[in-house]
């Protein structure tokens, strides 16, 4: 074909079987495949990755986890106050302080 | 009493995949592999023209097997052809993802024909083949469609024509406008 000249069917024929598509890739048939049998389990080819709730699982039991931890240290430390208490009175009764927690005794 | 006598439609198509369809519809994944070897070249072929890149016309063949093997349950035999039918989802498929990107103009470097020429004709051919991308990339994508079929695949006017879902005559109208197109785009190319 020239620049000038008006290009003909068959030289338009000749120009498009220059370009020639590249081959697929060797693995596509065998990823086709493996999303088939997947569809046939009954998961979906386009979330062959681990679903929303697999995914975040793992991550809400943490959370879980880190709450109960919380919570039962603080309770542990509201609840360890009393034999702090216990330990000082202790202490002072032993020191001869008496009458120091005697009006606690007292209060009915 | 007479039995009554099954008469086929007269436009009954037969179809070169009949034998695999009842496997699909079965699940066999052998019928899939089965139709993959006979119709990869011309769906992904069909998807590599029309978008111009190696990776999203492999997306577009995996959509379309998969959609095939999906619905292949639905099947009804002597209506059209698969192959047909699958090569309009694949032109639907690439004139959707052409819509959601900007036109592609590649800078891959396609596949040359191995003619025994020299060196020199060799380069000049890359050339044509590179000149021919980018004037594909510029035509609109029904054109791109309707020069792939006729050109590359073969198919015939009607068959063509089914694919792209128009009628005959304007299917044979949007080649014209397409080669004309085409003429015009290698003829700047070479300027």
């Amino acid at each position: 074909m020239t620049k000038d000249m008006k290009m003909s069917d068959a030289e338009l024929g000749k120009a498009l079987a220059a370009y020639q598509a590249p081959a697929p890739s060797d693995l596509l048939k065998a990823r086709i495949l493996k999303a088939a049998q997947q569809e046939r389990q009954g998961v979906p080819a386009q979330t062959a990755q681990p679903s929303f709730v697999r995914r975040f699982a793992p991550m809400a039991a943490t959370v879980l986890a880190i709450c109960a931890i919380g919570f039962t240290a603080i309770q542990q430390n509201s609840l360890g106050a009393d034999p702090e208490a216990a330990a000082w009175q202790e202490a002072a009764l032993d020191l001869g302080m008496d009458d120091i927690y005697a009006w606690v005794e007292e209060t009915p | 009493m007479l039995a009554p006598v099954k008469i086929p439609p007269a436009e009954a198509v037969k179809d070169p995949d009949a034998d695999l369809i009842f496997g699909l519809k079965a699940g066999d994944e052998r019928a899939l592999s089965g139709l993959m070897d006979r119709h990869m070249g011309a769906i992904y072929g069909l998807a590599f023209y029309m978008l111009g890149e190696r990776m999203a016309a492999e997306d577009i063949a995996q959509t379309v097997f998969l959609k095939t093997w999906q619905q292949a349950q639905d099947w009804e035999p002597g209506r059209a052809k698969l192959l047909t039918w699958m090569q309009r989802v694949t032109k639907n498929a690439c004139l959707d993802a052409l819509k959601k990107k900007k036109p592609i103009y590649t800078d891959q470097v396609p596949e040359v024909q191995d003619t025994g020429n020299t060196p020199f004709d060799d380069l000049s051919q890359s050339d044509t083949a590179n000149a021919v991308a980018r004037a594909m990339a510029r035509l609109a994508p029904n054109q791109r469609a309707a020069l792939t079929l006729s050109y590359y695949q073969g198919v015939s006017q009607r068959e063509g024509a089914q694919i792209m879902n128009i009628s005959e005559s304007a299917y044979e109208s949007l080649l014209v406008r397409a080669r004309k197109a085409m003429k015009k785009h290698l003829n700047m190319e070479r300027v």
